[in-house]
């Protein structure tokens, strides 16, 4: 290869775009690509979002709603009564402390050993 | 060596080293070697759970898996085919998205969250979620097609559909795979790209020549953490079809626990586990074998 050649390129290929602009389509189709899958992927979210604030009416509906008609906010402090939510909630908090402590003490005094 | 001889120093360094290890090989002793012993043996006797002295039947268990168990087949070759389905449809999406999120483009963290997100979500309350969304009547996915004018299929109730569903839920939370293809784009040399660009490669030439290859060690290893835990999925499955409709979608691990926890034949679940162990031993060894000369790890 022509010496001088390499020598007049490395303004542009320096240029910090990485390889970006090489790719076909641009940078245009990378984002609307990546919008697509990233609310594809959210979907669920969404889902399980404007579920929790339907009524049970709306939630039975054919066909269903994306976005709920009224929201029933009234869900949420159900949803804590109905079942022993606090009593749960301790149960779990009370795993992960005691866990927690444990994995840690536990890995530091056997890293110490494995050293 | 100096194995025999240690000194009073090194062998009181020893003793200390041992008993801050000791939570580990204990555990390690009571929860895993134990237990893999004990199937081991299990699956050469007809343990019930019930009776505590089983009889030693030698290899009935794998004769019976083989030849009178009609739905162990079935188990077998349901799971190979989710199993090379996820494999195939996880790796092409994955690098796919690890290859658009490498771009510098607007609102990049947020679609590296969005697809990230499923990975930290419980297996169980996504699970449920899908459940609902792939219900055909009252779901989301249907409810969208219908609102087009399409008749969507009926996903996990349908047998002709059941399994693919199951493997589309498992690509959704298959996250982890593009985080890690994502760091071997980013431990690309970029002064491979300019050497290419040097030698006139067009975008397509830096990808087959440059990228691809490069990205073969995290491929490797993807490949088969994907591979094993295609092969031992549960709790997904075991959530949203419990290998309904018509044992389309009962896996091999699904009909474990049916012969384990259901059946109450140990035994025979025991021998099902040895056998998997097998068959995903060979498979990861094949894997590294063919990836020998393939996997590109200098740079």
């Amino acid at each position: 290869m022509n010496t001088e050649a390499v020598a007049a390129r490395p303004k542009t290929i320096r240029g910090n775009t990485r390889y970006r602009l090489a790719y076909p389509g641009g940078e245009l189709s990378i984002q609307v690509t990546l919008l697509i899958l990233a609310v594809v992927f959210t979907l669920p979210f969404w889902w399980m979002l404007s579920s929790s604030l339907k009524s049970d009416a709306e939630i039975f509906q054919i066909p269903p709603t994306l976005v709920p008609h009224t929201l029933q906010f009234s869900n949420y402090p159900e949803s804590v009564t109905t079942i022993n939510f606090f009593g749960y909630l301790l149960n779990t908090l009370r795993y992960t402390v005691f866990a927690t402590i444990g994995a840690v003490l536990s890995n530091l005094v056997i890293s110490y050993g494995f050293s | 060596m100096a194995r025999r001889r240690l000194t009073r120093q090194q062998r009181r360094s020893l003793s200390w080293g041992l008993l801050f290890i000791s939570p580990w090989i204990i555990g390690f002793m009571a929860f895993t070697v134990y237990p893999v012993v004990a199937s081991f043996f299990f699956s050469f006797t007809n343990f019930n759970v019930i009776n505590f002295d089983p009889d030693w039947v030698g290899f009935r268990n794998y004769v019976q898996l083989f030849t009178r168990d009609r739905l162990f087949l079935k188990a077998l070759t349901n799971t190979l085919r989710y199993a090379g389905m996820l494999i195939v449809g996880a790796t092409l999406l994955d690098i796919f998205a690890a290859f658009l999120l490498n771009f510098k483009v607007k609102g990049l963290s947020l679609y590296r969250t969005a697809l990230f997100l499923p990975v930290m979500t419980p297996a169980v309350a996504s699970s449920l979620t899908w459940v609902w969304i792939l219900n055909p009547k009252r779901g989301l996915i249907n409810g969208l097609l219908a609102r087009v004018g399409v008749e969507g299929p009926y996903w996990l109730a349908s047998p002709e559909t059941a399994l693919l569903s199951i493997v589309l839920v498992s690509i959704w939370g298959s996250g982890r795979a593009i985080l890690i293809y994502l760091v071997g784009l980013k431990d690309v040399p970029q002064h491979l790209y300019e050497a290419a660009k040097i030698d006139g490669a067009g975008a397509w030439a830096k990808m087959w020549n440059v990228t691809l290859p490069l990205l073969t060690p995290q491929m490797l290893f993807n490949l088969v953490t994907l591979m094993i835990g295609a092969l031992q999925s549960f709790v997904g499955p075991f959530i949203m079809t419990r290998g309904s409709p018509n044992n389309a979608t009962l896996l091999y691990g699904l009909h474990l626990y049916n012969r384990a926890f259901t059946d109450m034949r140990m035994g025979l679940a025991s021998a099902m586990a040895w056998i998997m162990f097998v068959i995903i031993f060979l498979l990861t060894v094949a894997l590294f074998r063919l990836s020998k000369n393939r996997v590109v790890y200098e740079r």
